[in-house]
């Protein structure tokens, strides 16, 4: 096992802009590492380069001791599991899953003793004899992770494993993964785009947009101090609400409501000149029928089941709320919006860069 | 009778004529070989003529050198096979998995050559086997025959391979193969359908020409199977029954060829190692 080191990774297809635009990231030995992102980021190029499918165009990548820049894939001991799962068609789950073993020049009887041990794991027992034809989603994701273990590898590369399975299966699956790391820690770079995985499954997460690292951090880190707009909207389902705010003689103001509660002071010296943003999580926000607050009228009630997603509009803009239980109100209901600031996050409105530290001295509301 | 019934019969009167152009000429030189005596023509409809024998299927075998020109063939044919699948196996990998210059004008090249009649390109093709010394020896026609076929094979690797997902080729590099070993343990094995029908290809192609063989081969002793049962038909005589039961025992190792392959000639080979 070793820690995957990597530093100012640059990597440009052709002559456009590069996708990587100088990646620094060090996954700790025995990590899960989380690299999510939307589509185009940037994460997947970012597996591929440590697994040496492609080459950087500067920067270096150092798997435990080792600078593996210019190693070809089959000496940098990593082990990758595809999306499609890259599954090899014609030879059987055993013979899948011996495959790298085979290639290594192990021995038979340790082969053998090695794919047995890892099918067992994997509650592949069964299948060995079978063609990955035979075999279901789930299966063949179980099939090629056995492929992965089976090796005892420096890392583990996911790259988006779980999106081609149903929505049962990909929960379960979930909880096999990281029931497997827990128990064979071997450091993980894990690649998705869906940030429930992200949450659920990573010891940290690195959140990537347009090629570059937007923040590390622990899940709730991101959660409660997202670094700027990006991750706070990116990071929670449904996103974090964001308003335009200002300033109204020291205190918070956001569309036609004024709060009386004050403003840190970093943010009172910045959003003097100019306005900045308000982000607030849907469940920090309560929905009231006093007049208080910021005034709103509901346009939509996702019942959800534990809780009720409530879509509004606002002055300031359309924002959703989540409250627990069934939502007693209905569609075109007025009513009023009222928040914790100490909750709040604020945002620079140009570059989106998170402000102060989020909690409101004076928290009265 | 029933619009739909009238459809049915219609439809299958028409593949019935065209069943009946296809066997029709085969069947008439079963016939023919069978025929005691060169009779080309008889006023007879049996398919199976009076006083039948095997004496022309024994005459080709014994009496003329059909065996001389039967190995010359399959030193020819099977040497165009083997050099064409291998050169078609790699070249269409490299076509379908890398970009490089020329990429795009070399598989354009490779059409515009099967454009022209393969006449056209006889003398080009003489002159540059005649600088190399190579008229008039089997190589010469080798090389002729794997020119030939080669730019349909490519084509027809290259597409095979581009359907077969990339990702499996770089699972085998991550699991410690080099690429040309993620070529052979995995990308070739599963390239089998269209191996067979690159190989099937190249050896019809050699298996069955004339013309070129014509114009490159004048030596008796390196004559194929079509030249040699072209040198049947003489100038005031052609042996007719000999002729045909020559064709006959030509088909054979054919169809035995296509029968043997055909089992791998299937699709879905890929299916189930990627989502999909």
């Amino acid at each position: 096992m070793a820690g995957v080191h990597l530093k100012g990774i640059v990597k440009r297809y052709g002559k456009g802009d590069p996708v990587l635009k100088g990646i620094d990231l060090d996954v700790e030995e025995s990590e899960f590492m989380v690299l999510v992102g939307p589509s185009g980021c940037g994460k997947s190029t970012i597996l591929r380069v440590v697994s040496g499918l492609e080459e950087i165009d500067s920067g270096e990548i150092r798997i435990g001791e080792r600078v593996v820049n210019d190693a070809p894939p089959r000496e940098r001991d990593i082990a990758m599991v595809f999306q499609n799962y890259a599954l090899y068609p014609h030879l059987k789950v055993y013979d899948n899953i011996a495959f790298g073993l085979r290639v290594r020049k192990t021995p038979k009887e340790e082969i053998d003793t090695l794919v047995r041990e890892a099918a067992e794991l994997l509650n592949l027992g069964s299948m060995l004899d079978k063609l990955p034809k035979e075999l279901s989603g789930g299966e063949r994701q179980r099939v090629a992770l056995g492929r992965a273990i089976v090796r005892k590898p420096k890392a583990f590369l996911f790259d988006e494993p779980l999106s081609n399975l149903d929505a049962k299966l990909r929960v379960q699956m979930r909880a096999e993964i990281s029931a497997l790391h827990q128990r064979l820690k071997i450091t993980t770079l894990y690649v998705t785009h869906d940030q429930v995985e992200a949450m659920t499954m990573g010891e940290r997460i690195t959140v990537l947009e347009s090629g570059e690292i937007q923040q590390t951090d622990v899940p709730m880190g991101l959660y409660e101090r997202p670094a700027n707009r990006f991750v706070g909207t990116f990071i929670g389902s449904p996103p974090m609400n964001i308003l335009d705010a200002r300033l109204d003689g020291g205190r918070l103001a956001v569309g036609e409501c004024i709060f009386s509660a004050g403003v840190p002071d970093e943010l009172r010296n910045r959003a003097d000149s100019r306005g900045f943003l308000l982000g607030i999580r849907p469940e920090h926000l309560e929905v009231h029928d006093r007049p208080e607050g910021l005034r709103a009228t509901i346009d939509l009630i996702e019942p959800m089941g534990g809780e009720s997603n409530i879509y509004l509009s606002t002055g300031a803009g359309r924002v959703v709320a989540t409250m627990p239980g069934i939502a007693v109100r209905k569609r075109s209901d007025e009513v009023f919006l009222r928040f914790d600031p100490a909750a709040a996050h604020f945002f620079d409105s140009r570059s989106g860069v998170r402000l102060g530290e989020g909690s409101v001295p004076g928290r009265s509301g | 009778m029933t619009k739909r019934a009238l459809k049915s019969a219609l439809r299958h009167g028409a593949l019935a004529l065209f069943t009946l152009a296809t066997i029709y000429p085969i069947v008439q030189v079963v016939s023919i070989s069978l025929r005691p005596g060169d009779r080309l023509y008889t006023t007879s409809l049996a398919l199976i003529p009076e006083g039948a024998s095997l004496d022309a299927y024994h005459a080709i075998l014994f009496d003329k050198p059909f065996l001389l020109w039967m190995r010359n063939s399959l030193i020819v044919s099977v040497s165009v096979t083997i050099i064409g699948v291998a050169l078609a196996a790699t070249a269409g990998y490299a076509f379908a998995r890398f970009r490089f210059p020329g990429r795009g004008a070399g598989m354009l090249a490779f059409l515009v050559t099967q454009m022209f009649p393969a006449t056209m390109l006889l003398l080009p093709l003489f002159l540059l086997l005649r600088k190399i010394g190579l008229v008039d020896a089997m190589p010469g026609l080798i090389i002729a025959y794997v020119a030939t076929a080669l730019p349909f094979c490519v084509w027809t690797m290259k597409g095979y391979y581009e359907s077969i997902p990339v990702e499996l080729e770089e699972a085998a590099m991550v699991d410690g193969t080099t690429r040309v070993g993620a070529f052979t343990r995995v990308t070739l094995p599963l390239s089998a359908p269209a191996l067979m029908i690159t190989a099937l290809f190249s050896f019809m192609t050699a298996w069955s020409e004339f013309m070129v063989a014509r114009v490159i081969i004048q030596k008796l002793g390196l004559y194929t199977l079509p030249l040699g049962l072209e040198s049947l038909a003489g100038t005031f005589q052609t042996e007719w029954a000999n002729y045909s039961a020559g064709a006959i025992l030509v088909c054979i190792p054919v169809v035995a060829l296509f029968l043997a392959l055909n089992r791998y000639l299937v699709s879905g080979l890929t299916l189930g190692g990627v989502k999909g």
